[in-house]
C-alpha cells in the first residue's frame, strides 16, 4: 500500500530532517522547523559521561545509535550490515511523568512525546535488503536503557550485557533478512570535534558525536539463500542534538573508511550553496584521534550509477593530503538504496589506492531526482 | 337464376382505369362456370364480389334474389359462413388444425356439419389416410383436396374457385379439376371457376371471358 | 458492402416505429442493468472509499473473548517481531449524542494518511499536533456538527467526510483518556507485511483469538451489504434478460419483413456472408446506439433510485453510500459491452434464420414451426433438470451464493416448461372447447406458441419474480408491524439525558402509579461485533408481548431468577447460539440462553438480561429512555401531557407508541421503495417483450388468419379472439407464475434473509396483491396485443385475399 508510506514520510520528514541533516523535506512544520525550538541545544564544554550518554538524551530533539559493518562469509564473499535506532522528540519536554519503560522521559503510555524509528539492512554485492520499525514511546515497544544497555525497537536490539557499549549482540528482521551478530569492541570510545562537540556549519549549528569504530564481529546472516557464518569489523556511531542544518545545506556525504594500516577515518561533506562545509576525525590504530580541519578531508564523486531512479555517486576519490590519504571508495553494492520512509544511499565500499580497507558510506539529499542532477555539481 | 351480376364497376384507388366497367352475367343452380381473362383482367375481382369479400363501386350482385353487393363485413361473413365457400390457389387450409379439422371447420363454422357426407367426400377424394396430418405435411396437390372436400362439406350454394390448380403440375391439375367437376355436379351447386387455362375453362359448362371489365361468352 | 447495407437499412426508413420499439427495449434493458450496476458501483466506491482511506478492510485482528487487551500483550507481541495495529474502540457521551469513539496508533494504522491529509488541510496542523495532547479527532461532517453543538473540544474535531456516521477518530492516547481506560486496547490489527520466521501468536498471547475479518466500524460493509447488492444485481440481470427478449422479436420481426429485400439481393449476386455481415453491422450499430441511450436513462433512474438505495444501507446496515451519483469510465464501458453482447445474443436467432433464408430462397417461407413430441420432451427434461438441480442446490448448499443459484434453477427450470405446460393446456383446451370457432383458436393458440414463447417466459419470470418479491416484502412488513406493535411494551416513551432525570422520571412514576420500564443497557462488543446488552425490569407487559421466536418454557422465570439472558436473531444466527446453549456474554461473564427474539431491522448482536444481571456486571449501565404505562383510568395523551408540566420534559422528548410505529414503519417502507419500483419496470418490460413478439409473428399471421376470414369468421371477430388469446396466455402464464413465485418467497424468506440479514419470517399470502398483479398482467398483455388487434381491424380484405394467390397486383 502505497497510502500508509506516504503517511509515515508525513510523519517522519520532520523527524528526518534533522536526523539526516537535510532540509528538503521539511518545510512547513512550524515547530519543527527551522531552530531548536526550545529543546536543548549541545553545550561546547560539556564532559561526555558514560554510561549515562550512551543513554537517551530525551531534552534533544534527536538522537541515533548508528551501527554498520563490513563482514566477510567463510567463502570469502563481502557484505555489509546496517542497524539503526532513531529517537525523535515531537515536542521539547513531555509533561513531567516518572518517565517509562526505556523512555526517554516523557510520561509514560501513549502520550509520551517520543518517536522511535529503527532501520535494517543487509547489502551484498548483488542484493540490497531493508526493513524499517517505526514505534511510540512511552509504552515499552522501542526505548534504550543503560543498566545493562539495551536499545530496541520490536523484536530489533543492540544490547550489552553490562553498562558499557564493549560487548554488544545485534538482531534484526525483515521479510527477506535477518541476523545476529555478537561485537567486541578493539579499542577506546574516540569522541569526533572538540571532545565530542562536532560543528556541522560554519554558523555554529552542531551535535554531540562519539563513535566506537573498532568492533570485531562474528555471528549469523539470514539471506533469501539460507544462513551464512561471517566475520568482520563494525562502527557504531552516537550522536545527539537539536539544531537543523543550516538553511542553504541540501544533504550530506558521510564516509567511515578502515584502513588496513589499522588507521581510521571518519569524514562528511555538507553540501551547501555557501559551498560545502567539510568535517573529520583521523583515528590511530590505537585510538587516538585527531580533528581534521575543514580543508583537509577531500572528497570527491568520479563516477555515477543510476538508482531507484536518481544519479548517485558510488566511486569517490577521497584524499587526505596531510596524512598521505588517496583512496578510491567504491560501493559494493551500487544499489544500496534505503528505499524507507525518508529515502538515502547507505552501503558498505571498498578502498584502493594509497590504502586498502573497508568502510561504509551514506548520502543524503539525492532523494529528489531534480536536483542532484550529476551536471549541475563541480 | 342463383346469381344475377349486373353492370359492376370495381376500380381500385390509384388506379387510373376501372377495373370493371359494366360486368353483367348469371349464374344457375347445379351449373359450371369458368371465367378466363388476360393477366390484371379482373377475374379474380368478379370472384371476390361474388364471395362479398369485396365490394363493387357500382352495379347489383343479386344471390338468390338478395342483393349482396353492399354487405357489411360481419353480414357477409355470416353469408359466406352458411352459403359460399372458396378454393383459392394456395393456403387455402388452415394450418393449425389437421386435415380432418380442416374438412369439418367450415360446415361447423356454418352450423351444417353432416360427417356422413364428410365421410363420403373424404373417401371420394382419396384423404382417408391423411385425416391426421397438418397442411404443412401434405402435397399441393392433396391440399387442394382438401380444400375441396372442406368447400364441400358445407354443401354450399355456390362454390368459388380462383385458380385451384394454379400451383399443380399438369396430372395432379387434372385430378384434382375432375374431382371438383364431379361432386359439383353430385351436390347440385353452383360453380364459378377462374382460370387463366382454356383447357380447364373448356371442361365446365359455360365458359366466360373477361376482357375490357365486360364479361362476354368465350369466342363471341 | 456498402450497397448492401444501404438496402439493408433502408427497411428501417420505412419501420420508423419498429426502429424505434427496438431501440427501446434495448434501451431499456441497457437501461435497468446499468442503472443497477451504477448504484452498486457507487456504493461499492464509497465503501471502498471509506475502507481504504480510514479502514482495515478485511484485514485479520486479533481480539480477547474478554473484550479487551492489554497494553502490554500488545508490546508483548510487538517485541516477538508480530507487526500488529493496536485499536481501542469505545462509545462515547450519552443517549442520542452518543458516539463511537475509534483510537488507532497512527504511526501504524493503514488508514491514517487520511488522518493526516485532513488534519494538514483543516488545521495545518503538524504531526505532534496529531499524537500529542490535547490531539485531534476526525468525524464525518454530519456527527462533527453533532459534537460541535456541546462539545467545547469541537474546535479539535476535523472533517473527514468518508468516516460512516456516528464514528469518531483520533489517535489512542486522546481515545483512552475520554474513554478513561489507560492501558487497555480493543484489538490488533494483523498487518499484511510480517517479518520471516515469525514465533507462532499462540505462544506469545494464548488469549487472544484470530478474527479473520474484524466487525468493527471501519471493517468493510462490502461483506455485510453483500446480500444486498447481490440482489439488486440478479434483479437487473432479470430486467436485462427480460429486456433481450424485445429486442430478439423485433430483430426476427426485421428479417422477416426484410425477406423480399433478402431475395432480391440474393439474386443480384450478393453473398451470404455479405448479407451476414451487413446483419452482424447492422445489429453492432444497433447496440451502440440503444446501448447510448440506455446509459443516459440507466444513470438518471439510478440518480433517482440512489437516495433510497442509500436509505436502505444506513438503514439496513449502518454502511454509508453517498447519496450522489459520479460517473465512471468502466460503468459506461461495461454498459455498452452489455448491450453489444446481449444484442449478439438475441440477434443470435435472426443471424441463423437470415442465413438458412439466404441460402434456401425458395422453399416455402410461410411453412409453421408446429413444436414435435421430440423437441417438448427436451424441454421437459431440461425443465425438471434445472428445477432438480435448483432443488438440490437450494436444500444442500449453504450460503447466499447457494440460495442464488438455487432460486436462478428453479426459476429458468420453470421457465422453460412454460413452453411444453401451456402446449399440453392449449392440447386440452381445443378438446374441451364446443365451438369450431374457440376450437381453432386453441389450435392456432399452439401455433403460436414457439413465437410466443421467449416473451411468455419472461412475463412468467416477471410475474414470478413480482409474487415472490411482494409476497416476502409484504410478509417482512406485516411481521414487522406486529412485531413492532410487541415491542412497543409502553405506550409512552420518554427520553431522558441524565441519571438525576432519569431517576426524578422514575419517582414520579411512582407516585402517579403509572408503571414505568427504563431501558437500561451497556454497549460492549462480542468476538469483535458490537453487542448491546439490555437490562429489563420484571414486568408482565414483557412476558405478554416481548416477541420471542424460540424459547425454553420457562424463558422470563430464568431470565429473572435464573440468570438466563435472551439474545437476539442475528446473534443467535452468527455466533450459532441456541436456545439452551451457554454463551460468554462478557469477561467473566456467562449465562444460558433462555429464548430467542425477533429484533427486525438491527445490524447488530443483541441481548437481554434482568437488569440485576446487567448491573452485577455493568454497575452503571446506561439508561437514556424509560417506559411508561398509565394508570387505570388515564390516557396515553393525558400522561405525556402531565409528564411534560411536572417534570418539565421538553414535548419532543416524549414520544408517543404510535408515533414510533408509525415512523418506523415509514422507514421500513422507504427501505423497499427501490424493490417496488424494479418490480413494476420488470412486468412493464415483460409486456414490452410480449408486443414485440407479436409484432414479429404478424407476417406469419395472415396466411393463418385469411383462410379462417374467407369461411366467414369476419375481422372484428378475429380481432376479439386474437385480444382474448392474448389475455389468456397472459392469465395461464400467472398461473403457473404463481405456485413458482411462492416457491421464490419461501427461499428469498427462509434462506436468502437468513443469510443476509440473520432473521427467518414467516410467509403470508396476500390473494389481494395477487388479484392485482393478475390485473396488471392482464394489462400489460392486452397493451401488448393491442397493436395487433387494431391492425387485424384496419386490414383491407385484399391484404388478405392476397395471401391466396401468387400474382395479385
Amino acid at each position: 500500500m502505497i497510502a500508509p508510506r506516504a503517511f509515515r514520510v508525513f510523519v517522519l520528514a520532520g523527524l528526518m530532517l534533522l536526523i539526516l541533516w537535510s532540509r528538503a523535506q521539511g518545510q512547513g512544520y512550524a515547530n519543527l522547523g527551522s531552530d531548536a525550538a526550545g529543546f536543548a541545544v549541545p553545550d561546547r564544554g560539556r564532559q561526555l559521561q558514560f554510561p549515562a550518554d550512551h543513554g537517551p538524551h530525551p531534552g534533544f530533539r534527536v538522537e541515533w545509535w548508528y551501527l554498520t559493518a563490513n563482514l566477510r562469509t567463510a567463502s570469502g564473499e563481502d557484505l555489509g550490515v546496517q542497524w539503526t535506532l532513531f529517537r525523535s522528540a515531537l515536542v521539547p519536554e513531555g509533561p513531567a511523568g516518572p518517565g517509562s519503560p526505556g523512555g526517554p522521559g516523557g510520561p509514560e503510555g501513549w502520550k509520551n512525546p517520543h518517536i522511535w524509528m529503527g532501520q535494517a539492512a543487509v547489502t551484498t554485492a548483488t542484493s540490497h535488503s531493508y526493513a524499517e520499525r517505526l514505534g511510540r514511546g512511552g509504552i515499552g515497544q522501542a526505548g534504550v536503557v543503560t543498566d545493562p544497555f539495551s536499545a530496541w525497537i520490536d523484536d530489533w536490539s543492540l544490547t550489552s550485557a553490562d553498562d558499557t557499549l564493549d560487548n554488544l549482540s545485534v538482531t534484526a528482521r525483515g521479510t527477506e533478512f535477518s541476523y545476529d551478530l555478537s561485537l567486541q569492541q578493539q579499542g577506546p570510545l574516540i569522541l569526533h570535534g572538540e571532545n565530542g562537540y562536532s560543528v556541522k556549519s560554519e554558523d555554529g549549528q552542531a551535535s554531540f558525536y562519539y563513535s566506537q569504530p573498532a568492533y570485531r564481529v562474528t555471528g549469523t546472516v539470514v539471506l533469501p539463500d539460507g544462513p551464512v557464518e561471517v566475520t568482520g569489523e563494525a562502527w557504531l556511531d552516537r550522536e545527539w542534538s537539536s539544531q537543523p542544518l543550516a538553511a542553504d545545506q541540501s544533504g550530506w556525504d558521510w564516509f567511515s573508511l578502515r584502513f588496513d594500516s589499522g588507521e581510521k577515518v571518519m569524514g562528511f561533506v555538507l553540501r551547501g550553496e555557501r559551498g560545502d562545509f567539510t568535517s573529520g576525525s583521523w583515528i590511530t590504530a590505537d585510538g587516538a584521534t585527531t580533528p581534521l580541519s575543514p580543508a583537509e578531508f577531500i572528497a570527491t564523486p568520479v563516477s555515477w550509477s543510476r538508482v531507484a531512479g536518481r544519479d548517485i555517486p558510488t566511486l569517490w576519490q577521497v584524499e587526505i593530503p596531510t596524512r598521505g590519504v588517496s583512496v578510491e571508495v567504491a560501493a559494493l553494492n551500487p544499489g544500496a538504496w534505503m528505499g524507507t520512509s525518508f529515502s538515502y544511499w547507505e552501503g558498505p565500499v571498498a578502498l584502493s589506492g594509497s590504502h586498502r580497507g573497508t568502510g561504509y558510506l551514506e548520502m543524503t539529499g539525492y532523494g529528489d531526482a531534480r536536483s542532484s542532477n550529476p551536471s549541475e555539481r563541480k | 337464376m342463383l346469381v344475377s351480376v349486373k353492370d359492376l364497376t370495381r376500380r381500385y384507388a390509384g388506379q387510373n382505369r376501372d377495373v370493371l366497367s359494366g360486368a353483367s352475367f348469371e349464374l344457375a343452380r347445379g351449373e359450371s362456370v369458368a371465367l378466363t381473362g388476360d393477366s390484371g383482367s379482373g377475374k379474380s375481382t368478379v370472384l371476390h364480389l361474388l364471395a362479398a369479400l369485396d365490394r363493387p363501386d357500382s352495379g347489383q350482385i343479386l344471390f338468390g334474389g338478395r342483393d349482396i353487393s353492399r354487405l357489411s363485413d360481419p353480414a357477409a361473413s355470416e353469408l359466406r359462413r352458411g352459403r359460399i365457400a372458396l378454393v383459392f390457389q394456395q393456403f387455402n387450409l388452415v394450418p393449425a388444425l389437421n386435415v380432418a379439422d380442416n374438412i369439418s371447420l367450415h360446415a361447423r363454422l356454418g352450423q351444417q356439419f353432416d360427417p356422413q357426407w364428410a365421410d363420403t367426400l373424404v373417401s371420394h377424394l382419396g384423404l382417408s389416410d391423411l385425416l391426421e396430418r397438418y397442411p404443412d405435411q401434405i402435397s399441393g396437390g392433396q391440399q387442394q383436396r382438401v380444400a375441396i372436400a372442406r368447400s364441400l362439406a358445407l354443401r354450399p350454394d355456390l362454390l368459388l374457385a380462383d385458380e385451384p390448380t394454379g400451383n399443380l403440375d399438369e396430372t395432379a391439375s387434372a385430378e384434382v379439376l375432375r374431382l371438383m367437376l364431379d361432386l359439383v355436379n353430385r351436390t347440385g351447386c353452383a360453380l364459378f371457376l377462374v382460370t387463366h387455362s382454356p383447357e380447364i375453362a373448356a371442361q365446365c359448362d359455360r365458359h366466360l371471358h373477361l376482357s375490357g371489365g365486360q364479361v362476354r361468352p368465350a369466342g363471341s | 458492402m456498402i450497397h448492401v447495407l444501404a438496402t439493408m437499412f433502408g427497411h428501417w426508413r420505412r419501420a420508423p416505429l419498429q426502429l424505434v420499439l427496438l431501440i427501446a427495449g434495448l434501451a431499456l434493458a441497457t437501461a435497468l442493468w446499468s442503472a443497477v450496476q451504477a448504484i452498486n458501483a457507487e456504493a461499492r466506491a464509497s465503501y471502498e472509499r471509506a475502507v481504504e482511506r480510514l479502514g482495515t478492510g478485511d484485514m485479520a485482528a486479533l481480539t480477547s473473548p474478554e473484550g479487551t487487551i492489554a497494553l502490554e500483550t500488545y508490546v508483548r507481541l510487538r517485541r516477538a517481531g508480530w507487526q500488529l495495529s493496536p485499536v481501542l474502540e469505545g462509545v462515547w457521551g450519552q443517549g442520542e449524542q452518543s458516539v463511537t469513539l475509534l483510537g488507532v496508533d497512527v504511526l501504524s494504522y493503514p488508514g491514517a494518511p487520511a488522518m493526516a491529509a485532513a488534519a494538514e488541510t483543516e488545521g495545518n496542523l503538524d504531526v505532534a499536533g496529531l499524537l500529542m495532547t490535547p490531539g485531534v479527532m476526525f468525524a464525518n461532517p454530519g456527527t462533527r456538527a453533532k459534537l460541535e453543538r456541546d462539545d467545547q473540544e469541537a474546535a479539535r474535531i476535523f472533517s473527514l467526510p468518508d468516516l460512516p456516521p456516528d464514528l469518531v477518530l483520533s489517535d489512542i492516547s486522546v481515545v483512552e483518556a475520554l474513554l478513561n481506560r489507560p492501558g487497555q486496547l480493543s484489538r490488533l490489527l494483523i498487518l499484511p507485511d510480517q517479518p520471516r520466521d515469525l514465533p507462532p501468536l499462540s505462544a506469545r498471547a494464548p488469549g487472544l483469538v484470530v478474527t479473520a475479518t474484524n466487525d468493527g466500524p471501519l471493517g468493510d460493509p462490502g461483506r455485510l451489504t453483500r446480500s444486498f447488492h447481490l440482489n439488486l444485481t440478479a434483479f437487473g440481470f432479470l430486467s436485462f434478460g427480460v429486456g433481450l427478449f424485445i429486442v430478439q422479436g423485433s430483430i426476427m420481426l426485421s428479417i422477416e419483413q426484410r425477406r423480399g429485400t433478402i431475395r432480391t439481393l440474393r439474386c443480384l449476386g450478393v453473398s451470404v456472408s455479405s448479407l451476414m455481415t451487413a446483419l452482424l453491422l447492422e445489429l453492432i450499430l444497433l447496440a451502440l446506439v440503444a446501448g447510448a441511450v440506455g446509459l443516459v436513462v440507466g444513470y438518471s433512474l439510478a440518480g433517482l433510485l440512489l437516495p433510497d438505495v442509500s436509505a436502505t444501507l444506513r438503514g439496513l446496515y449502518g454502511a454509508p453510500v453517498d447519496g450522489t451519483l459520479s460517473l465512471r469510465l468502466s460503468w459506461v464501458l461495461s454498459g455498452l459491452g452489455m448491450a453489444l453482447a446481449g444484442t449478439l445474443l438475441a440477434g443470435l436467432q435472426a443471424l441463423i434464420s437470415l442465413r438458412r433464408l439466404a441460402r434456401h430462397l425458395s422453399q416455402a417461407s410461410y411453412a409453421p414451426a408446429r413444436l414435435s413430441a421430440s423437441q417438448i420432451q427436451i424441454l421437459c427434461l431440461s425443465g425438471a433438470g434445472l428445477i432438480g438441480l435448483g432443488a438440490v442446490v437450494l436444500s444442500f448448499g449453504s450460503g447466499l451464493l447457494a440460495g442464488f443459484v438455487g432460486l436462478g434453477g428453479l426459476m429458468l427450470g420453470s421457465a422453460v416448461l412454460v413452453l411444453p405446460v401451456l402446449n399440453l393446456l392449449l392440447q386440452g383446451a381445443r378438446r374441451m372447447a364446443g365451438s369450431p370457432e374457440l376450437q381453432w383458436l386453441a389450435a392456432d393458440s399452439r401455433l403460436q406458441l414457439p413465437g410466443l414463447s421467449l416473451s411468455l417466459m419472461a412475463l412468467l419470470l416477471a410475474v414470478a419474480t413480482n409474487v415472490g418479491v411482494g409476497t416476502m416484502v409484504s410478509s417482512f412488513r406485516m411481521t414487522f408491524v406486529d412485531w413492532i406493535d410487541q415491542r412497543l411494551v409502553a405506550d409512552v416513551f420518554v427520553e431522558v439525558e441524565t441519571e438525576a432525570q432519569a431517576q426524578s422520571v422514575l419517582r414520579w412514576a411512582t407516585l402517579l402509579r403509572a408503571r414505568s420500564l427504563p431501558q437500561f443497557y451497556s454497549d460492549t462488543r462480542l468476538n469483535s461485533a458490537p453487542l448491546r446488552i439490555y437490562g429489563v425490569v420484571d414486568d408482565p407487559l414483557y412476558r405478554e408481548h416481548w416477541p420471542l421466536v424460540r424459547k425454553t418454557p420457562d424463558a422470563w422465570e430464568r431470565l429473572h431468577g435464573g440468570g438466563a439472558v435472551f439474545v437476539n436473531e442475528q446473534l443467535a444466527q452468527r455466533d450459532g447460539v441456541q436456545v439452551g446453549d451457554r454463551m460468554t456474554v462478557g469477561p467473566g461473564w456467562s449465562a444460558p440462553v433462555a429464548a430467542v427474539y425477533s429484533d427486525y431491522g438491527n445490524p447488530d448482536k443483541q441481548i437481554i438480561a434482568s437488569l440485576p444481571a446487567l448491573r452485577a456486571q455493568v454497575p452503571s449501565p446506561t439508561l437514556l429512555r424509560i417506559g411508561l404505562v398509565p394508570p387505570e383510568g388515564m390516557s396515553r395523551d393525558d400522561l405525556a401531557q402531565r409528564l411534560e408540566q411536572d417534570l418539565d420534559i421538553t414535548r419532543t422528548a416524549i414520544r408517543d407508541k404510535e408515533a414510533i410505529k408509525s415512523l418506523s414503519i415509514a422507514v421500513f417502507d422507504r427501505t423497499f421503495v427501490v424493490t417496488g419500483a424494479l418490480n413494476i419496470l420488470t412486468l412493464a418490460v415483460a409486456g414490452f417483450a410480449m408486443l414485440t413478439s407479436f409484432l414479429s409473428q404478424w407476417t406469419r399471421r395472415l396466411p393463418q388468419l385469411a383462410p379462417v376470414w374467407a369461411m366467414g369468421i369476419s375481422r372484428a371477430r378475429l380481432a376479439g379472439l386474437e385480444f382474448l388469446r392474448s389475455l389468456g396466455f397472459a392469465i395461464l402464464t400467472f398461473v403457473f407464475a404463481l405456485p413458482l413465485g411462492l416457491g421464490l418467497a419461501w427461499v428469498l424468506l427462509n434462506v436468502i434473509n437468513l443469510e443476509a440479514f440473520g432473521w427467518r419470517l414467516p410467509m403470508y399470502l396476500f390473494p389481494g396483491a395477487w388479484a392485482r398483479l393478475l390485473l396488471l398482467t392482464c394489462l400489460a398483455a392486452g397493451l401488448a396485443a393491442l397493436t395487433p388487434v387494431l391492425r387485424l381491424l384496419r386490414l383491407a380484405p385484399a391484404q388478405l385475399l392476397g395471401v391466396f394467390s401468387n400474382d395479385r397486383p
